[in-house]
């Protein structure tokens, strides 16, 4: 597929959502429905990296789902259809979070990761473990970036925060990444020291 | 050899994550790649960045995602709807019944509040049973909301009528005591919404005559 067509494509899925939530604004549940359908996955894998639950997603999801219900009229359309939804779903799982308490932190021991389970631990499982340390607004944005795919504008835009803070957000997150894998590196070399 | 531009570096480097998820603008990219050419730093953590994108898009950690559930998610919109259209027709009464009293009551604490209230704020207004307390919405907007986007954000809040412009720094609204439950988690909703930066419900004690 060339860009031309891509940009295309973009543009199109574009003016398609934009039209569901028009409707939507209108109270058509139909077009809720199908909006529902088209983010579903997007935003169940979203939340599920932050809940680290099937239910407590799912559950997320829906009320991602009310609220797009709710403020569909509100969509100003100065940014694409995506970034509002993931914005919303960011707003939800901070919410979420700070309720609850939910992390998939919480089995971030360095020790337990450095003495592992007799298995060769992947680069991936380091940086996935450095991810899980984070706090959930760096997390997030992180998951905006990477996983949705936003540029810098739109994760302002998503977040509700100055280009110069999602930019310095990222900055941190990256340092304190490379703190914990260095903690945990030093602690796997002292494991091996006693054996 | 060139000596390393460390202002060009510290502006390069936190584009680095968008160099690696390809949002940047060509410009932008040329930018990065010139700089990257010669610091071995950047190059480091483009390759980190590189490596959280990959574990990022790697769905290993949800282990299957289920079949998206239409009834269940129809069922939470159904219930919010209910538990708003309910008391629909009570609250409209209760509104005009109380419509004097509110100005008056908005006079009275409408001053109070004016010199301590940051712009952005549009404050919504609730007689509780006891007379000597009143409810207060507090909603910080995003300074780019417009007066017709406030409005689109506070009809959500039910039946409401507004004495005052919604550009206004104090905007006065009274709502029944009885529906402050349900408003609070209406209230909650809002935070989620884009274009509002804060909405939270504050009880103020009148001094007793």
């Amino acid at each position: 597929m060339n860009e031309h067509s891509t940009i295309s494509n973009d543009a199109s899925q574009h003016s398609e959502e934009r039209d569901l939530l028009d409707r939507i604004a209108s109270q058509e549940r139909e077009a809720l429905t199908e909006l529902y359908r088209r983010y579903y996955g997007r935003l169940f894998k979203f939340v599920y990296r932050m809940t680290g639950s099937h239910s407590a997603s799912d559950e997320l999801v829906n009320d991602i789902m009310l609220i797009v219900w709710k403020g569909a009229s509100s969509f100003r359309g100065d940014s694409k259809v995506s970034t509002w939804i993931f914005g919303i779903a960011y707003r939800q799982s901070l919410k979420r979070l700070s309720k609850k308490q939910l992390s998939v932190a919480a089995d971030s021991d360095p020790d337990s990761l450095a003495a592992g389970d007799g298995r060769n631990l992947e680069r991936e499982d380091w940086v996935r473990f450095g991810l899980d340390a984070l706090p959930p607004a760096q997390r997030l944005t992180i998951c905006l970036v990477f996983y949705v795919g936003l540029s810098y504008d739109e994760v302002a835009k998503a977040t509700g925060c100055p280009v110069n803070t999602v930019k310095t957000r990222m900055f941190h997150a990256r340092k304190k990444m490379k703190e914990r894998l260095e903690e945990s590196a030093n602690a796997e070399h002292m494991g091996r020291g006693y054996q | 050899m060139n000596k390393p531009n460390l202002s060009e570096h510290g502006n390069v480097d936190e584009l680095l994550p968008w160099y690696v998820n390809k949002t940047l603008d060509e410009r932008e990219r040329a930018r990065v790649e010139r700089h990257l050419e010669t610091c071995t730093a950047c190059q480091e953590n483009v390759r980190l960045w590189s490596q959280v994108q990959s574990t990022v898009r790697n769905d290993s950690p949800v282990p299957f995602v289920p079949e998206p559930n239409v009834a269940a998610m129809l069922n939470v919109v159904e219930a919010d709807g209910r538990r708003w259209s309910a008391s629909g027709a009570q609250k409209l009464l209760l509104v005009a019944a109380s419509i004097m009293l509110a100005v008056a009551v908005a006079f009275t604490v409408g001053n109070r509040l004016t010199p301590e209230t940051p712009a952005q704020f549009e404050t919504v207004m609730s007689e509780s049973a006891d007379n000597s307390v009143q409810y207060i919405i507090e909603m910080r907007f995003d300074e780019n909301a417009s007066p017709e986007q406030r409005k689109q954000i506070l009809d959500a809040l039910g039946n409401v009528t507004f004495d005052a412009p919604l550009d206004a720094d104090v905007l006065t609204l009274h709502l029944s005591a009885e529906s402050l439950p349900e408003l609070q988690e209406r209230v909650d909703d809002m935070r989620a919404l884009p274009y509002v930066n804060d909405a939270k419900i504050i009880a103020v004690h009148l001094p007793v005559d």
